[in-house]
């Protein structure tokens, strides 16, 4: 009992003792650069393909490396692109991509409900929606004076007696 | 006794029972939407032969519309738009295409007469009784959607309105919650009974309403055409206001009338309430505007007027305008819905 509360009397004072021990003036300060320094000294001991396939787990999962993730995620990438490259018309440099035609001309290989035809905006017949058609080489109104012209589908956007404030009847 | 044991004997007699009824009874009462669907169909079927697809020409290309039959003789109605100023008109009626011929183009209305020689009589639409059309009243618009065949849209109607963001129509339209397509110009709008209520003018918003003008106002046109041969459109030379004092419930109000017009003539005076116009009842200027279009020039035209707190029912034979013009509609402050009138024209 008596080494007991020795033990313990040793105790408290060693606490005591500890709570005002404190660092040497400047060890916050240098704690970072420390850390740093002994970290690369670790790394230099280690060879640089470990460190690389370390860092490459580390990103894909935090708690595993799972390879089948990475090599999974490569191959719906490379599949992606390669929709996307099939999918994107081709086109040759030499010929202008891009015609503003006069009116839409129409693709003989489509069936006629499936072509868009123009319309008027706002029931004005002065304003026409043009479309712009790829892959046509540039052509001039007067050639195209003779193209067929698609049909437009009429509904009025405003009643035929819709007018302002002065209105004669 | 025991009473939980005959309770629960008691319940499973009663429910024993009454399943087989509630079966019987739910196989008795048909499904709502089957009934929609059927009466729609049915609907279509009678109707559809008498709707047409319109193409026409104009300056612009070719356009496409639609119309339907009026009469057996093959007179058909569609919007100004489609057939108003257009050319080389064509019109499918079933299988077969006609040539159409125009009657009559009336900006006003917004409508167009259209005629094909038929070797046979044709299918046509019969017109429903005037006012029997109510709100939320279901409608059917049957038309030619861009350059698909025959389609119907259910609407329901959602008012009647004089004007629309600041502007006045000729009359009244009934404005109706439907989608449309471009190509349905003309369409006529059905009631449930198959009957024409109303013509497709316009569209409200972003093609899901449109305004309809009433087959009583077409009607109207219809019959000054066959008639007289073109729109006969009557003036009285009355200008009316609002009015601060309402007699027997109409703030309508005549502020003057041309010494030399019809009105004068007929009895109305400076001051005088208008009640009525024809058998059309009037609460405020809007309904004597709306009202107006049905006046035709030279027809005798019954005026309800109230003077001095007492009703006078007066005849009135309107003119045609002196420069071909009717009466004017000038706004006031405060705008539309609390100050408007009809002025005489100059």
């Amino acid at each position: 009992m008596e080494n007991k509360q020795l033990n313990e009397q040793q105790l408290q004072a060693l606490l005591r003792l500890k709570r005002f021990e404190q660092p040497p003036p400047g060890y916050f300060d240098d704690l970072l650069h420390a850390v740093h320094r002994r970290q690369r000294e670790e790394m230099l001991r280690r060879p640089a393909w470990r460190i690389f396939l370390d860092r490459v787990g580390g990103f894909l999962t935090s708690s595993q490396r799972d390879w089948a993730y990475a090599g999974s995620l490569a191959a719906v990438l490379m599949i992606g692109i390669g929709m996307i490259q099939i999918a994107l018309p081709k086109h040759t440099p030499a010929t202008p991509s891009v015609a503003l035609a006069q009116v839409a001309q129409q693709d003989p290989a489509l069936p006629v409900a499936q072509q868009e035809p123009a319309f008027n905006l706002q029931g004005n017949p002065h304003f026409k929606i043009t479309k712009i058609q790829r892959n046509h080489p540039r052509e001039t109104r007067e050639s195209l004076a003779g193209a067929e012209i698609p049909v437009r589908f009429v509904i009025d956007t405003q009643p035929a007696s819709y007018e302002p404030s002065r209105i004669r009847f | 006794m025991n009473r939980p044991g005959f309770v629960s004997k008691f319940l499973r007699l009663l429910t024993a029972a009454a399943l087989p009824a509630c079966g019987t009874l739910a196989a008795a009462e048909p499904d709502l939407s089957a009934q929609i669907t059927a009466q729609i169909r049915a609907i279509t079927d009678k109707c559809g032969e008498a709707i047409c697809r319109v193409e026409a020409g104009d300056d612009h290309g070719r356009l496409s519309g639609t119309a339907f039959l009026v009469d057996a003789d093959g007179t058909l109605l569609t919007t100004y738009s489609v057939g108003g100023e257009t050319d080389d008109i064509v019109v499918t009626i079933g299988t077969d295409k006609y040539p159409a011929t125009r009657l009559l183009a009336d900006a006003r209305s917004g409508l167009a007469i259209l005629k094909v020689d038929a070797t046979k009589p044709l299918p046509f639409l019969s017109c429903a009784k005037p006012q029997e059309t109510g709100l939320s009243a279901p409608v059917i618009v049957l038309g030619h959607p861009l350059a698909l065949p025959l389609s119907p849209s259910l609407g329901m109607v959602a008012g009647f309105d004089i004007g629309f963001r600041g502007r006045f129509f000729a009359t009244r339209h009934i404005r109706i919650s439907v989608p449309v397509q471009r190509g349905q110009s003309g369409s006529p709008v059905l009631n449930f009974n198959g009957d024409l209520i109303g013509i497709l003018i316009g569209t409200v918003g972003e093609q899901n309403g449109i305004f309809a003008l009433p087959i009583d106002a077409a009607s109207k046109v219809l019959r000054d055409f066959r008639t007289s041969g073109r729109v006969r459109q009557g003036w009285l030379g009355a200008d009316v206001r609002v009015t601060e004092a309402p007699e027997h419930g109409s703030n309508a109000r005549i502020r003057d009338v041309r010494k030399d017009s019809p009105g004068f003539t007929g009895g109305l005076r400076p001051g005088d309430v208008i009640l009525g116009v024809g058998d059309r009842k009037i609460a405020n200027p809007e309904d004597v505007l709306s009202a107006s279009f049905f006046i035709v020039a030279d027809e005798p035209l019954k005026i309800r007027i109230s003077r001095a707190a007492k009703i006078h029912d007066l005849t009135v034979t309107p003119a045609d305008s002196p420069d071909g013009e009717g009466p004017t509609v000038q706004r006031e402050d405060p705008p539309f819905l609390g100050a408007t009138g009809v002025t005489p024209a100059k």
